[in-house]
């Protein structure tokens, strides 16, 4: 039997990283400015009196006919719509943000729901004035990687083969398969260079400018999406495409869903997998993927996100021929969560795509696991023959 | 020589102790609150993260740690053992979550990100060997109460001595005892275990 040696930990990696110990800190920074300071036992009655006048303005207060909710950002009163810059321009915004574009930028608003502000930079230079305290995340993707903004002042530009970040006031955390470590924390007077993901193809339906979304929002129908269904479906569909068409990424969809099928502002990972949807009826694997991705990476935390891992690992192994990509995906839908039914088939497919990607000891790790965890499976001597195919390396 | 006090010499830091630090936070000084989130945040964190298996938790639990340290500094009695106050606090949130997390998970509820397991923090260019054999404790540990986890990954996975397990989770020497002894019945069946604690 085998021995365990211990402590553990010394076998093991830091789990938080330098952007977790950063959170950490301005979480704590950010609570104990708002906590009162101490004060003696002598002040006590008056703390006492104050608490009390406090608690009558609060009722004051929550006897208010409307709630705070939050809101779309906006612009002079006026949705976001994508921008195309040709010459230098700024964008004033109502909460006091404003970016500034240089000629050639092209930068579109895909999600403005109130709590995400989610920006495409498809090229050129933007220079952006985050105003901290909204509560809405600023988040821009570029070039294969995600700038995530905690309230400060940057400049993000895409060239053609390389997405830079520079950092003047406050921080950033820049994520990406590219990115060194996969993320990296910006302070102000730091700047990174990354290596750019090739152009992009158009969206199958362009990203949505928020003036779009807010019509989308007054359906009645909004949210009314199956995720499953749609994700299902859609591998249905791209299965069929890998065998009988071979239409060029990038093609414009045949049609997009009906609009009353919109996910909407307050349900954005519907709008992804209506994305997903739609490349599903215009047969675009990639598209499909990339929609999937963004399921997993944004929204981390919806039920929906483990199946979408899955979709992306099946879309990424059956159709798109990226084992190694399907491996992580596998590997996050287990770890986000997935129903019963589909752990086992995400399970062996992991030591397939493992072996397809040549990480024979991570494949024989997940055949092992299978095993354990699946001995009576009739998928076994499927995970085996993979096995097979690893001892004749 | 106290732990801490050990612990600022190993790192460098022996300008200022806990002691010190936690008397400057008493009269208000906000930059020795600071100090002192920089020196334990990286610990804490990552205790709570291995025992949450999840980042995201292992955040907010530190988080909150620190806020209640700070909020209820003077109960503190001895100030060099700010540190062992802080883990305890820490673990015992981390413990509370746990629990919760268990109804959760049997009414269906459960959506977390388990991303901090065992098998998930290994560290880069082990062998498949040692990530299956992490990934089942990661399994024979979920089968576990969480007093008997708790117990067992404070001594074998993060190396604390009995006592410092029992500070942590505010109980006797015994009842740790006893609680790593039940959950080494349990992890024997699959691997051999040091039996010292019992």
């Amino acid at each position: 039997m085998k021995r365990l040696s211990t402590p553990i930990k010394s076998r093991l990696e830091n789990p938080i990283d330098a952007a977790g110990l950063a959170r950490i800190k301005a979480g704590v920074a950010a609570r104990e400015r708002t906590r009162s300071p101490r004060y003696g036992r002598k002040a006590l009655p008056l703390a006492a009196i104050a608490a009390a006048a406090i608690l009558l303005g609060l009722g004051a207060w929550w006897s208010r006919p409307s709630p705070i909710i939050p809101t779309p950002l906006t612009s002079h009163g006026e949705a976001l719509v994508a921008l195309r810059a040709e010459a230098n321009r700024r964008v004033d915004f109502d909460d006091g943000s404003y970016i500034e574009l240089d000629a050639g930028a092209r930068l579109t608003p895909v999600i403005n729901d109130g709590r995400i502000l989610l920006w495409t930079l498809e090229g050129g230079e933007v220079e952006f004035e985050v105003r901290p305290g909204s509560g809405r995340r600023w988040l821009i993707e570029v070039g294969g990687v995600t700038v995530e903004v905690v309230g400060t002042h940057f400049v993000v530009r895409r060239g053609a083969s390389v997405v830079h970040v520079e950092v003047s006031r406050g921080h950033v955390v820049v994520r990406g398969a590219s990115v060194p470590g996969a993320a990296q924390h910006l302070l102000a007077g730091q700047h990174l260079d990354v290596a750019a993901r090739g152009a992009e193809p158009v969206a199958p339906s362009a990203p949505v400018p928020a003036s779009a979304e807010v019509s989308d929002s007054q359906s009645p129908d909004r949210g009314a999406l199956a995720p499953v269904d749609v994700i299902s479906d859609a591998l249905d569909s791209e299965r069929e495409s890998s065998s009988e068409s071979s239409e060029p990424v990038g093609t414009p969809p045949r049609s997009t869903a009906p609009a009353a099928r919109s996910g909407g502002l307050n349900d954005p990972v519907a709008h992804f997998l209506e994305r997903v949807d739609a490349a599903r009826s215009a047969r675009q694997p990639r598209i499909a993927a990339r929609e999937l991705e963004r399921v997993v990476r944004l929204y981390p935390r919806d039920p929906r996100a483990g199946q979408a891992a899955f979709a992306l690992a099946r879309l990424e192994l059956d159709v798109l021929d990226e084992p190694r990509s399907a491996a992580a995906a596998l590997e996050q839908a287990l770890s986000l969560g997935l129903p019963r039914a589909l752990r086992e088939d995400a399970r062996a497919r992991l030591v397939e795509a493992h072996a397809r990607s040549g990480r024979l000891d991570a494949a024989r790790a997940a055949m092992l696991r299978f095993q354990m965890n699946y001995p009576e499976s009739n998928r076994l001597s499927e995970v085996r023959r993979w096995g097979e195919a690893l001892g004749a390396h | 020589m106290s732990k801490s006090s050990a612990k600022t010499e190993a790192t460098g830091l022996v300008d200022i102790g806990d002691a010190a630090l936690v008397a400057a936070v008493r009269a208000g000084d906000r930059r020795a609150e600071d100090r002192l989130v920089n020196r334990y945040a990286p610990l804490v964190g990552s205790l709570t993260a291995r025992l949450l298996r999840s980042r995201h938790d292992a955040e907010d639990v530190t988080q909150e740690a620190f806020i209640v340290a700070f909020t209820q500094l003077e109960r503190l009695r001895e100030p060099a053992a700010f540190r062992s106050w802080l883990i305890r606090i820490a673990v015992l949130r981390a413990r509370e979550l746990l629990r919760r997390r268990r109804i959760a998970r049997a009414l269906g509820l459960d959506f977390r990100v388990e991303d901090a397991t065992l098998q998930a923090c290994v560290a880069e260019g082990a062998s498949g060997e040692e990530r299956a054999e992490l990934a089942l404790l990661d399994r024979v540990l979920e089968g576990l109460s969480t007093d008997l986890r708790i117990a067992w990954m404070l001594r074998h996975v993060e190396g604390m001595e009995l006592q410092e397990v029992a500070d942590s989770l505010n109980c006797s020497l015994a009842t740790i005892k006893r609680r790593i002894s039940a959950a080494n019945t349990v992890i024997r069946q699959h691997f051999d275990v040091e039996s010292e604690a019992e």
